[in-house]
């Protein structure tokens, strides 16, 4: 069968290696969609396993080149050229304000919108695989890999009833007699 | 598998690739108690933490719930009986009994609105697993439950918990702990409820015989989770100042945890780095293996509800210098000075020495570890412990013996 293992988050590493190996081990064709983990540099997946990482590398909220100009250059920049003169410790304390008051809810907003964009990214990237290479099944392997598809399970399932889902690859009965 | 019961397990605990000794008790239980059933079902009800706002986690929760009826095969385990692995989710949460609840609602989605089949039901952890056991069970099954968890006390603090707690205590047809730390817990905390208590052994293989013999105590093993309550940084304060002494001490810590990069700095600020071997995790197969290459289990744990590679060592025939920390006193009652010794819990490194020097002044001689192993084998065996839950599952229920 051709397996989908979606684990977009990886946390659980340890067990993405293990399972995909012995899904090509029991003769499957395995994808593997996640991003990729520090961990495999040492414990390398199945050279059988085909891995797309998941990375939106450069990928972030917009930003307006103006507003990061009144708002971070020039008022950081002024406050800290007065912090080296006698002024040092308002300026000091103005700089920790403003911080604090105006670019930091503005830093939280652009991650959050910049997460949004990588979120995105990543259910574009999964929902390419699973159209170009029509999957016989999906093994959503963490919470994320749910949250991802969320929006679009209802309907795939709707679409390919017949598409095999579960949250691990293990010796499954029925999926030993359909081997 | 034998005719004549018919039995389903529900933990929120078994091993996983991820987590391979996560459970590897319950996994145990299930090996000693299938061969006596004709049919064996786990449900793994494995907790998976959410951390999404609440608008997202209902979309999520919708997909999931179509999702889970059509995706929870039966995959094998051990000894001929079927897993059923089933996400619980739920945001992060302190509040016990919110977590109560999830487990309680998502094996219901997994079941797809049918009851569990089995006629027996034994949960393992009452509060999260016991609770979706009693709720989804069949009329008229019995339910039985197993505590081990070390974090009851913090459970029981909050009052909406402890209530539950009271129910599920109220509504199992039998409740069994693993350690007297959790029976006095459980005792002082629901008094009209100690007469209902009782013992029940976590399953240690003894079938095979030790594999190595210890030498001369050189070679010290620690298995446990590199994490606070283990004292893995006092252990290797006390192996600092036990080497001192005797230069070709060497000492493996298998496991792993969050701990582990404190624990390599402070090796190294000891001057013990090159004779401590972190090993990592390994499958809870490899321990025997690895147990019989070395000479003494060392185990510093401030509370354990019961202790279980203390006995795993004894079964590989290893001594064992064990901290007092509730459940290896009365795992090990009756055979301390056999198989080894026991220290207190202190954070001076002098005491883990004192205990070590006095079982190295006793050993070989003046332990007995064929004896304390026959011991331990009676009780904790597989065979031993299934008698131990077959007699529980098999006793007339109240009704059928009231005259």
């Amino acid at each position: 069968m051709k397996i989908l293992y979606a684990a977009p988050v990886a946390k659980r590493y340890r067990a993405i290696e293990s399972e995909t190996r012995r899904a090509a081990a029991d003769g499957h064709e395995v994808h593997l969609a996640a991003a990729r983990r520090p961990h495999w540099d040492e414990h390398p997946l199945d050279a059988r396993v085909t891995a797309h990482w998941l990375h939106p590398a450069g990928r972030r909220a917009p930003e307006s080149a103006l507003a990061t100009a009144l708002l971070y250059r020039l008022p950081r920049g002024l406050l800290r050229r007065l912090g080296r003169g006698p002024l040092a410790g308002p300026a000091a304390g103005a700089l920790r304000a403003w911080n604090r008051r105006v670019t930091g809810p503005l830093d939280r907003r652009r991650k959050r919108r910049t997460a949004e964009v990588h979120f995105a990214y990543r259910r574009a990237a999964v929902l390419a695989l699973i159209e170009e290479h029509r999957y016989d099944w999906l093994v959503l392997s963490e919470p994320g890999a749910i949250d991802l598809l969320a929006d679009d399970l209802p309907a795939l399932l709707d679409r390919r009833p017949e598409l095999r889902t579960t949250y691990t690859y293990e010796d499954f009965a029925e999926a030993r007699d359909a081997r | 598998m034998s005719p004549g019961r018919r039995v389903a397990v529900v933990t929120p605990w078994y091993p996983e690739p991820q987590v391979p000794f996560g459970g590897s008790f319950v996994r145990a239980m299930v090996e000693a108690v299938a061969p006596g059933c004709d049919r064996l079902d786990v449900y793994h009800l494995n907790i998976w933490t959410v951390l999404r706002p609440a608008e997202r986690r209902r979309r999520i929760w919708r997909a999931q719930r179509r999702l889970l009826p059509r995706s929870v095969p039966a995959s094998a385990t051990v000894a001929g009986a079927a897993l059923h692995r089933i996400p619980v989710l739920a945001p992060p949460t302190e509040d016990w009994r919110a977590k109560s609840d999830a487990f309680a609602e998502w094996l219901a989605v997994a079941l797809g609105g049918e009851r569990i089949e089995a006629p027996i039901v034994h949960a393992h952890v009452p509060f999260t697993a016991g609770w979706a056991a009693l709720e989804h069970a069949a009329p008229g099954a019995r339910v039985y439950a197993t505590e081990h968890a070390s974090f009851l006390a913090e459970v029981l603090a909050q009052p909406r918990a402890r209530d539950r707690y009271d129910a599920v205590l109220d509504r199992l047809d039998g409740y069994f702990v693993v350690g007297e730390p959790l029976r006095d817990l459980v005792a002082a905390a629901f008094p009209h409820h100690a007469e209902k208590i009782r013992f029940i052994a976590n399953p240690v293989d003894f079938r095979a015989s030790p594999a190595g013999v210890p030498r001369d105590l050189r070679r010290w093993l620690s298995v446990a989770t590199l994490t606070e309550r283990k004292r893995i940084d006092h252990l290797l304060r006390g192996f600092a100042l036990c080497r001192n002494e005797d230069p070709d001490l060497t000492l493996t810590l298998v496991g792993d945890g969050k701990e582990r990069p404190a624990l390599e700095a402070l090796a190294a600020e000891l001057g013990v780095a090159a004779a401590v071997d972190f090993r990592g995790a390994v499958e809870p197969d490899a321990v025997a293996a690895i147990m019989a290459d070395h000479d003494l289990l060392v185990h510093t744990s401030r509370h354990e509800t019961f202790g279980m590679v203390v006995v795993e060592a004894v079964a590989a025939g290893l001594p064992v210098l064990v901290t007092r920390s509730g459940g290896p006193e009365h795992a090990l009652e009756g055979i301390e000075a056999a198989c080894g010794a026991f220290i207190e819990v202190d954070d001076d490194p002098a005491v883990l020495a004192e205990g070590y020097a006095d079982l190295r002044g006793r050993f070989p001689s003046g332990l007995d570890l064929a004896r304390a192993r026959t011991r331990l084998a009676a009780r904790y065996g597989h065979e031993a412990v299934a008698r131990q839950h077959f007699a529980a599952w098999d006793a007339p229920a109240p009704e059928a013996v009231r005259p």
